[in-house]
């Protein structure tokens, strides 16, 4: 069968229609002159949908008897005949997730991708607040970094890679306004993405295909728009937000394929009084597209060149003049590539596919600042362990600092599907390679070590960092193999879809000394849909199916986990510091050690889930119980290290020159130190039960009610032993031992929260108008801290000796210190008591497309007072934020 | 010759018979006498305190009690007096109650018709009792960039007393509660003592470091000339201690002996607080070892955290002063017998310091004010004077 797609007005060919058949899962694309190649199905009914930009998307069914071509009419969608879905809606595939529309995303008024997971189950709506990295939550309360970490963001088929950021610097982060940047080791900054070009996205919190690794938690998937456009403008405001955008899309002929402009600028102020800080974000993307018709098979070509910019030149206020000459600059541009080349066969053998990405971003920051460390005070300027003279810092002077952080990053996939269908069970098995490559080039920090920006920070006895060239460090790989059958059986009417999958990946350009090294970690990830025959019951057509899944996810280590920065520890041995300046004297003893970890393994997140989904006429039910444990995250472990060096003693010298250690009498010293080292032992357990019901819209007030909310259950522990070191000094020492404990002192935690989103959405397609109202109710949540008795199991003296910690140590003056109790009320379930919000947007689209729109969140809002376990009255107050925008297509 | 030697003799003694005979017939006079403390901000009632008046000659004793005015009136014979005032007031700031003594005296004075109106000074307490915080520059100063320097501070001890005093083992501390918090978690400790979070003590067996009386020791934080690195501070080159804090934040300054730190809350550099919330006391123990080994005490701040500070019992402090700002204050870290209420500087960094007002002299030498009520006894906002009294 072949398809012909027109303009239902004009009746001329509508260029690079994609073309689904639903039911077998199989697409394909119209040529430039509307026509697709012919596609070989089985005779029968086969729905059909079409969609193209600019188009209402259109489905048919057909009933295929013999070779024939059919003519789809497509609609302009400047003219609304269709109603729009504005609501998340459930994943047609057998793994659990949602879909969201364009058309949803523009009725939220997204800023960035942060604001639609409000639409996903469990989800709400938040105040935007883009002064600070936005990370991803899924399937929680709360949030945690190996959530973050551990979802994929793919853009157009290929993986967005924060994996080689190294912007860490290490110095104090507040004096850099790096809260806005710094995002080492955890995931994908969700306000970096913009949405306008967006046309689907599709939220995998269950189980994702094979397809999708380097990944613990989920996957999103994003597809951006390609197509003709007249020029398209946006215009955002609200309290803290301003968005510009401009975008169209060129026809380049027959043959020659549409290419995509799209710009935008965004402009966040945390305070609008402040004007001299914010987050900006500026885009531009261009986005080619091309189907190709040779003989026998057909060629798509899709791809993208995408920058991505901003310049904070934050400033500080100049009438304030001590810091007149103050200076803090950012620099970030990144660019980045994909293209994907899908050569399709249309016999058994389906297609190859070619995915490539390759995104280089040069992030660089300058500070430059007048220093005062409140006095004089040591500086440590060795840069390789041993002994030598230091200097004295003066008390004030000038320091300038430069990070340059360049992270490359490198992915190709190849694959391959083919098609069979013998009897009632077809099989669509896709196999393929993948090979990820990060690595930095960034020079990392520049600086005078004699002139240090942040000499404070490197406290006593404590660690600090040495400039290290990022350049220096080796990339990480990651070479990946997968095979994936998608197999539907149909029994009479009982069907059975079900995807196995197995992928394998092992890291490359990794020295022997770590575990990790040469081993092939394994991820079988199994979906199944089993759907009964239709069946009525009380009049009422009822469609129900049920779906189970169960899959290993392994998220591998990012640049900065593997390839730690050594780290330093300063011990003064000499501090004479003589009123007369010609007299001074400084000796350091410096301690070099490294902080990697060889036996880092891939953070592993096993996963299984239930659901059920059920059609009632026109009514959708769905319901997911999950269930996921990952009991090796990525987590900061304390490791002590037993130190000694020298104190040389002064009394009684009357040098006419500086003293000289060799000459002077000395005691021996031992301390216990501790620094930090990535070790896997964050335990993440997820469970919950996410719902959603779509009732058919009720044609008399033009309205339909979508409910959805979810019940979620999460904790978060460590699964590795505590070392703690008391921060204080008793006689003249720093505290002579380290604790051990079994429980991480305080932090283990369960959290539970219920919520329901009733979403009201009315369309008068006649005007143009929706509009939509969203109750948000939040039944109640809690959370309680995991008790531990406070007491360490072992500690560690200044010798490195191990001992265990016994009952009478409890007595012991200095050891008791190592106690690290809470009080019974921190113990206690601290319960939030019911909250609900109500939220309206209104949209008015005009002719041509012209759309106005405007929302205001927490309209009204019921959040009563609450008491916590100390007996302190909670207030949770949501004012109401309110925005508009502007839509116009010329 | 004998007898003309005999009559000046006679005649000594008739006059002096003549004297026991006129004894009922001494010439009176009408006395008032004015009670007024040095320091007029003070606002302490001046009634009921009673004066006792001692004849020198007869050693008669009478009292008498002051009016509303601060006045005592009566008559006396006149003669040559001592006049000695003694009273206890009962003093509320915030709804804490203290009893100070009010005391204060006139020698050799001359009653008679011409000589009849006196003024007598007051002081709070017995004058003089021993040692006192004199001052505690925690505010820091500004460099000329407008920059904050606070390695200038220092706190100077003064000996109040009219005995040379040894400084051995004179120790301070400040309290581990800071009076800008809303809740004190060691309030039920108060009453026993101050919990501290740094403990640093003047080395020595007892004798070896003797104080003459109003002479004072300085403890810098780094006692060097700090024009030099801040043109804006002051020269601490004269100071007599440093608490010095062994790594890389600290110099130790080679000229000046270091105190000995027992504890510190802290791994780096003990920096008083700079707005002061962290109180001072002054205290010293006979057995460092044993005191280190039993006052430690914790308790669980409103976050369920442990906190923790050593215990110093009210019996052994010698001199406190509680210190905060005045818009931030909250809750007292110290007794009020320790010390009534509390003492500010308006600013951080502002180069002022809280100094004891001087009270009276005695020979010269200065008597600082100490009622145990820091509002009264202090100055502040003060210019600094380290090691000078005004």
């Amino acid at each position: 069968m072949s398809t012909h797609i027109i303009d239902e007005k004009s009746d001329e060919p509508v260029p690079f229609a994609a073309i689904i058949f639903t039911k077998v899962n199989v697409g394909t694309y119209a040529a430039y002159n509307g026509i697709t190649l012919p596609v070989k199905l089985r005779k029968g009914n086969h729905e059909i949908q079409v969609s193209c930009i600019g188009y209402n998307t259109t489905s048919a069914i057909v009933t295929l008897t013999a070779d024939t071509t059919i003519t789809i009419k497509l609609q302009s969608d400047d003219i609304n005949i269709n109603e729009v879905v504005v609501t998340a809606t459930d994943n047609d595939g057998p793994g659990s997730g949602s879909k969201i529309n364009r058309k949803a995303i523009e009725h939220i008024q997204a800023s960035s991708f942060a604001d639609v997971m409000q639409l996903v189950p469990g989800g709400k709506s938040q105040e935007p607040d883009l002064s600070k990295v936005n990370s991803i939550s899924l399937r929680q309360v709360g949030s945690d970094v190996n959530t973050a970490l551990g979802t994929a963001f793919i853009m157009d088929g290929a993986p967005i890679s924060n994996e080689a950021n190294m912007l860490a610097p290490g110095g104090t982060i507040s004096d850099l306004k790096l809260d806005n940047r710094t995002n080492v080791s955890n995931g994908t900054d969700m306000r970096s993405i913009p949405t306008d070009q967006i046309e689907s996205i599709e939220v995998i919190q269950g189980i994702p295909s094979v397809v999708h690794g380097d990944l613990s938690s989920g996957a999103i998937i994003i597809n951006q728009r390609h197509g003709i456009t007249p020029w398209q403008g946006r215009i955002k405001s609200d309290a803290r937000n301003k968005l510009f955008s401009l975008g169209k899309g060129i026809d380049l002929g027959q043959k020659a394929g549409t290419i995509n402009f799209n710009g935008d600028y965004l402009i966040f102020n945390s305070d609008p009084r402040n004007p001299y800080e914010g987050y900006q974000r500026y885009t531009f993307s261009s986005r080619y597209f091309n189907h190709l018709q040779l003989a026998n098979s057909s060629v798509n070509i899709k791809g993208n060149l995408s920058y991505t910019g901003s310049a904070d030149k934050d400033r500080n206020d100049p009438e304030i003049d001590d810091q007149a000459n103050d200076l803090f600059r950012t620099n970030y541009n990144s660019l980045s590539y994909t293209l994907n080349t899908e050569w399709n066969f249309y016999s058994w053998f389906q297609h190859v596919k070619l995915s490539s990405r390759a995104s280089y971003a040069s992030n660089e920051l300058y500070r430059q600042k007048f220093i005062s460390n409140g006095g004089p005070m040591p500086a440590p300027i060795n840069t390789t362990a041993g002994e030598s003279y230091g200097i004295y810092l003066p008390a004030t002077f000038e320091a300038f600092y430069r990070m340059v952080d360049k992270p490359l990053s490198v992915f190709n996939q190849l694959s391959a599907r083919m098609v069979s269908a013998t009897g009632a069970i077809s099989h669509s098995i896709v196999g393929g390679l993948e090979w990820r490559y990060d690595r930095n080039l960034g020079q990392g920090e520049i600086y005078d070590l004699e002139r240090p920006m942040y000499p404070s920070f490197k406290g006593s006895y404590s660690v600090s960092t040495r400039p290290r060239d990022l350049s220096s460090i080796p990339s990480v790989q990651k070479l990946a193999f997968f095979a994936e059958d998608n197999m539907n059986a149909s029994f009479r009417e009982h069907k059975i879809d079900a995807q196995l999958g197995v992928r394998g990946t092992s890291l490359l350009n990794l020295s022997d000394t770590y575990n990790m090294s040469g081993k092939i970690y394994l991820e079988p990830r199994l979906n199944m849909q089993y759907t009964l025959p239709d069946f009525s019951l009380n009049k009422r057509n009822v469609q129900l199916s049920i779906h189970g899944g169960i899959g290993q996810h392994y998220k591998f280590p990012t640049l900065n986990q593997l390839h730690p920065n050594e780290l330093f520890f300063d011990l003064v041995q000499l501090n004479y510091y003589s009123q007369y300046p010609d007299l001074r004297s400084l000796h350091i003893k410096t301690i070099v050690e490294d902080p990697t970890n060889f036996e880092l393994q891939p953070a592993s997140n096993l996963k299984w889930e239930l659901s059920m989904h059920l059609k009632v006429d026109d009514h959708l039910f769905y319901m997911t119980y999950f269930n996921e444990r990952m009991d090796n995250g990525f987590v900061t472990q304390n490791q002590w290290l037993s130190q000694s060096y020298r104190l040389y003693n002064t009394d009684g010298l009357n040098p006419v020159a500086p003293p000289q250690v060799g000459d002077l009498p000395y005691t021996n010293t031992q301390i216990i130190n501790t620094y930090g080292q990535t070790h896997n032992g964050a335990g993440v357990h997820k469970e919950g039960l996410e719902y959603q019901m779509t009732f058919a819209r009720f044609n008399s007030i033009n309205t339909r009610l979508t409910v959805n909310g979810a019940w979620f259950n999460t904790t978060y522990q460590s699964n590795i032993y505590q070392v703690y070191h008391p921060n204080r000094v008793i006689n003249n020492q720093p505290f002579p031992y380290v604790g051990i404990y079994d429980a991480s002192i305080g932090s283990d935690r369960t959290l539970q929260q219920c919520n329901t989103n009733f979403q009201f959405d009315t369309q008068i397609t006649r005007l143009g108008l929706i509009f939509t109202s969203t109750i948000e109710c939040t039944w109640f949540s809690n959370s309680e801290n995991h008790t531990t008795d406070g007491w360490p199991i072992a500690y560690i003296d200044v010798y490195g000796h191990k001992q265990v910690f016994n009952e009478q140590d409890k007595n012991d003056p200095i050891l008791e210190q190592l106690y690290l109790g809470k009080n019974d009320e921190y113990f206690h379930r601290l319960n939030e008591p019911f909250g609900t919000n109500l939220n309206i947007r209104v949209s008015k689209q005009f002719k041509k497309g012209h759309n106005l729109s405007f929302y205001v969140n927490n309209l009204i809002s019921y959040y009563p007072d609450y008491y916590n376990n100390y007996h302190r009255r909670i207030q949770r107050i949501n004012q109401p934020y309110f925005g508009m925008e502007l839509n116009i297509n010329i | 010759m004998k007898t003309l030697q005999i009559i000046p003799l006679l005649l000594l003694t008739v006059l002096l018979f003549s004297c026991n005979d006129d004894e009922n017939f001494v010439a009176k006079t009408d006395v008032e006498v004015v009670l007024h403390f040095e320091d007029e901000s003070t606002a302490i009632e001046l009634d009921d305190i009673t004066v006792t008046f001692v004849n020198i000659n007869s050693g008669s004793e009478i009292k008498s009690t002051s009016d509303t005015d601060g006045k005592v009136s009566l008559v006396l014979e006149e003669g040559v007096y001592s006049m000695v005032a003694n009273g206890e007031k009962t003093i509320t700031a915030d709804g804490n109650e203290q009893t100070v003594t009010i005391s204060g005296s006139l020698e050799n004075e001359v009653v008679n018709a011409s000589s009849s109106t006196f003024e007598l000074p007051l002081f709070y307490g017995a004058p003089g009792e021993g040692w006192v915080i004199k001052e505690v520059y925690y505010a820091g100063s500004r460099t000329p960039e407008n920059k904050a320097y606070y390695k200038d501070q220092y706190i100077e001890i003064y000996n109040n007393s009219s005995e040379v005093l040894y400084a051995d083992g004179l120790t301070i501390s400040e309290a581990e509660h800071n009076t800008s918090r809303e809740l004190n978690e060691w309030a039920d400790w108060l009453s026993q003592g101050v919990v501290v979070r740094t403990i640093y003590s003047i080395p020595g067996s007892g004798t070896e470091h003797p104080v003459q009386p109003g002479e004072s020791l300085i403890l810098a934080s780094q006692p060097i000339d700090h024009t030099i690195e801040n043109a804006n501070s002051i020269d601490l080159k004269g100071a007599h201690w440093q608490w010095f804090d062994e790594g890389t934040t600290d110099v130790d300054v080679q000229e000046v002996p270091n105190l000995t730190k027992y504890y510190s809350y802290s791994k780096s550099f003990w920096l008083l607080h700079t707005s002061g919330y962290n109180s001072f006391i002054l205290w010293r123990t006979d057995d460092m070892e044993a005191f280190m080994n039993t006052q430690r005490k914790e308790t669980e701040n409103t976050a369920g955290n442990t906190i923790e500070g050593y215990l110093v019992p009210n019996e052994i402090i010698l001199d406190a002063v509680e210190s905060s700002r005045k818009d931030k204050f909250l809750t007292k870290a110290l007794a009020p017998q320790i010390d009534l209420t509390y003492t500010y500087c308006d600013e951080t960094f502002s180069k002022k310091s809280i100094r004891r007002k001087v009270q009276g002299y005695d020979d010269g030498r200065a008597i600082l004010m100490d009622t145990n009520n820091s509002d009264n006894d202090f100055i502040k906002n003060a210019e600094l004077k380290p090691g000078e009294v005004e």
